[in-house]
């Protein structure tokens, strides 16, 4: 069927019933051109021009035009006030070149909260060899190309989270497979602290080793923490911070509302930070 | 105005760009990289491209005026991503008056102002969702659909259900009939009553056959 022969038909009837309407005589020629047809070609457009002339005309002597409420009789025509049903519909065509490999994709998040993670570790493996691997965005999606179908064990880890991996996943030929995973946090971690670092700004360097004042390898960060969550009490503990668990030795916030610095760990026995120790 | 690029103006489209006789203008640009565009050339070079200011495609189109009137119908604007250009549309707006409906197929993935100067000039929206899954449809557009949902949601308010069509696509290797239905009933939950299904059907360049889900 030639679409375009369709529309002229639909656009020659309605050019018909505006002429009737407003007591045009409008003289539309049967069409022999038997090519493809855009829907319009010089003629209709004559047509329509002189219409609306015709139509200007009429306002400009005092009649009235009447345009507006004409109702079409192609099937996916609307009224204009028409709402329901939607006339749409038709199957998007697309072309594409011919893909060899698949991409797996997907969001991994906290299974508890819902909330993407960033920074997984997503490796899938053949047999135990990692064929390929990604990390997650801010978004927690993580995208690992090249991938041949086939089935594969997806691997998602996390610190603090457990490990999960599925087995078997199958991957598809081309396009993209789509494989989200929820984590769970390490249970085993459950009896340490967990702290919300809210602002923290780096308050100074504190260089141990008087004795080699301009040695930077020697010197230890010190970070002020603002936070309600960390210890009042100065306690010490082990905490997870932007993702990383750490041990941390606090002590009060002052009077003044100022927090004081937390310090590296200390092994247990020794006074001395491992990192502020000298190369025997 | 500068004249902006398009990448076409096709007249008498019926029925497939809203509501009566219409004419499609095609924006060039897009924020999405969608996997299977419909219009790839409004990622391409914009070098050889049609440009047209407000008034020079005002008018282009307005040979169909009396089509418009006589069926509801008016512009579409497409693209491409019509709200990326949304002083274009307001310009536009004021030059055609209030009689032609002014529709704009749009992804929302854009700026919130954006949306709300649009929501001033444009009649209807048809929305293209892609998936509500943040998964599908950053695997398939390469971006996250944060602002769409909170965009929609406000243009859902702000202009009214019965102006907003949102198209639900089934897309073949990034979601299934399940995440449409998943998609479908988030959107009714958010008041939208307006809801096109339907999917997409690649024809393999290569192989010179179709593949149809």
């Amino acid at each position: 069927m030639n679409h375009g022969k369709d529309i002229c038909r639909q656009l020659k009837q309605l050019r018909r019933d505006i002429a009737d309407q407003n007591g045009i005589e409008l003289e539309i020629p049967e069409c022999t051109y038997e090519g493809d047809c855009s829907g319009t070609c010089p003629r209709c457009d004559y047509e329509l021009r002189y219409l609306e002339s015709e139509l200007a005309r009429r306002q400009r002597l005092g009649k009235a035009a009447i345009v507006a409420g004409t109702v079409l009789t192609m099937a996916s025509f609307q009224t204009a006030n028409a709402q329901e049903p939607v006339v749409m519909g038709k199957p998007a065509v697309i072309e594409r070149d011919v893909e060899k490999k698949g991409v797996l994709k997907g969001v991994v998040t906290d299974k508890k909260t819902g909330e993407p993670l960033l920074s997984c570790n997503v490796v899938v493996k053949q047999n135990g060899e990692i064929i390929g691997g990604a990390r997650t965005d801010f978004d927690g999606v993580y995208t690992i190309k090249g991938l041949v179908k086939g089935a594969y064990d997806v691997e998602v880890s996390y610190v603090g989270y457990n490990t999960v991996v599925l087995r078997n996943y199958n991957v598809k030929a081309e396009g993209f497979t789509i494989c989200n995973c929820e984590l769970v946090r390490d249970s085993s971690l459950g009896n340490k602290k967990e702290v919300v670092v809210k602002t923290y700004t780096i308050r100074g360097i504190i260089d141990t080793d008087k004795s080699q004042p301009d040695s930077t390898s020697n010197r230890t960060p010190v970070i002020v923490i603002d936070g309600d969550d960390l210890p009042q009490d100065g306690g010490t503990g082990r905490y997870t911070i932007g993702g990383i668990e750490t041990q941390l030795t606090g002590t009060p916030a002052s009077e003044s509302g100022q927090p004081k610095p937390c310090e590296r760990p200390k092994p247990d026995g020794d006074d001395t930070n491992p990192l502020d120790k000298k190369a025997e | 105005m500068e004249p902006v690029p398009f990448i076409g103006v096709s007249r008498h489209r019926i029925g497939v760009d809203g509501i009566g006789v219409t004419t499609l203008a095609a924006f060039h640009g897009c924020p999405l990289r969608c996997r299977y565009c419909l219009n790839p050339a409004c990622l391409g070079s914009a070098d050889r491209l049609y440009r047209y200011t407000p008034e020079s495609l005002f008018e282009k189109v307005r040979i169909d005026n009396l089509y418009f009137l006589a069926t509801g119908g008016g512009i579409c604007f497409g693209g491409g991503e019509p709200l990326l250009r949304v002083d274009f549309l307001e310009q536009f707006r004021a030059m055609c008056g209030t009689a032609w409906r002014l529709t704009a197929e749009t992804s929302l993935n854009v700026t919130r102002a954006a949306v709300v100067k649009a929501a001033e000039a444009i009649d209807d929206f048809v929305v293209d969702i892609k998936d509500f899954n943040p998964a599908i449809y950053k695997a398939y557009t390469g971006r996250s659909n944060r602002r769409v949902l909170l965009n929609l949601r406000w243009l859902v308010e702000a202009k009214g259900a019965e102006h907003i069509i949102v198209r639900v696509p089934l897309i073949p290797d990034y979601n299934s009939d399940a995440d449409r239905d998943r998609t479908v009933t988030t959107l009714k939950e958010m008041g939208v009553t307006r809801i096109d299904r339907f999917k997409y059907i690649i024809k393999d360049k290569n192989e010179n056959r179709n593949t149809t889900s």
